[in-house]
């Protein structure tokens, strides 16, 4: 597969990889250089690109492990967590913060308290708009997982947007 | 719908539809909470990575510029390394090429003096045929 090819169709996932990458490392340095890594690995792999069923769905594996792999690093290092709704966040530009409206926080401080497993059906399914299927595939679940993951979640993130904020915390 | 969207039964055509439906302003105050969910989804979905990301990466499976200054690093580094050899190599055949002159053929004078002025012979006869103007 050649360098065009790469710019064509892997270089364009970038933003796609980057937001799921952020939804789990909530760091943006971070999350930028899990894309990188992605990129590099997957263009090492280039002579197996026709092998793979979905060059999307491989990139999309690809970096999920990538982040859950720096994530365990991370908990090695014990490495002080960057919540993204934290509006004091040094992450986010005054612009963002003036914008970032009690709804919206509320609603990003649920997401980061759901498991792990909820948050990543709702990035790809909402955010995404991946099929059952490719979530499926993706996070290595049944159908029927990413449907109870995905129910579960939207009753989290429904329970803080209509009740108290400390709804989220009361998830299934 | 919204009922089918909770319980989490509803298809992607239909998901695209509620959305539509709440990115609207005729939307019920009861339902207004939605709505900003809906508009945190679209907003997330537009987070991009920074602009320096697209190059970082080409630079990092590609690098032309660096892979350049390394070539002509390595140009100059070999040109340096074989330059005494092209010195030392014309020493060599001027050395070789006085032995070959200085080293006598004929052992009979009379026989070498035949094969110089056959030789000088041939030579001009080549030259005066080079002068000879074209006709």
């Amino acid at each position: 597969m050649s360098l065009e090819t790469f710019q064509q169709r892997v270089l364009p996932m970038k933003d796609k990889l980057y937001r799921l990458a952020f939804r789990l490392l909530q760091n943006v340095q971070e999350a930028e250089d899990a894309v990188q890594e992605t990129m590099i690995r997957i263009w090492a792999k280039r002579e197996e690109w026709g092998q793979w069923q979905s060059l999307e769905a491989y990139c999309m594996i690809s970096i999920k492990n990538g982040c859950l792999d720096r994530l365990r690093k991370q908990k090695l290092r014990s490495v002080p967590e960057n919540k993204a709704w934290d509006i004091s966040s040094p992450d986010k530009d005054p612009q963002e913060k003036m914008m970032a409206k009690e709804m919206t926080i509320q609603i990003m401080k649920c997401m980061d308290e759901l498991p792990q497993q909820q948050q990543l059906v709702i990035q790809l399914r909402e955010i995404e708009g991946l099929s059952y299927n490719e979530i499926a595939e993706v996070l290595d679940m049944s159908l029927d997982q990413v449907k109870v993951n995905l129910f579960r979640a939207r009753s989290a993130i429904k329970r803080s947007i209509i009740q108290t904020p400390s709804a989220c915390d009361r998830k299934a | 719908m919204l009922e089918k969207y909770w319980q989490a039964e509803t298809t992607e055509e239909e998901e695209r539809q509620l959305a539509e439906y709440f990115r609207g302003t005729e939307v019920p105050p009861e339902w207004e909470s939605y709505r900003e969910l809906f508009s945190f989804f679209e907003q997330e979905a537009q987070v991009k990575p920074g602009p320096d990301l697209e190059r970082r990466i080409m630079e990092s499976i590609r690098p032309r510029r660096h892979t350049a200054w390394w070539a002509a690093a390595a140009a100059i580094i070999l040109l340096l390394g074989v330059e005494p050899l092209f010195r030392m190599a014309p020493e060599k055949t001027r050395v070789e090429q006085t032995a070959f002159v200085v080293k006598d053929t004929y052992d009979d004078p009379q026989q070498a003096l035949a094969a110089v002025e056959k030789a000088l012979f041939i030579m001009s006869k080549k030259m005066n045929k080079g002068l000879h103007p074209i006709k």
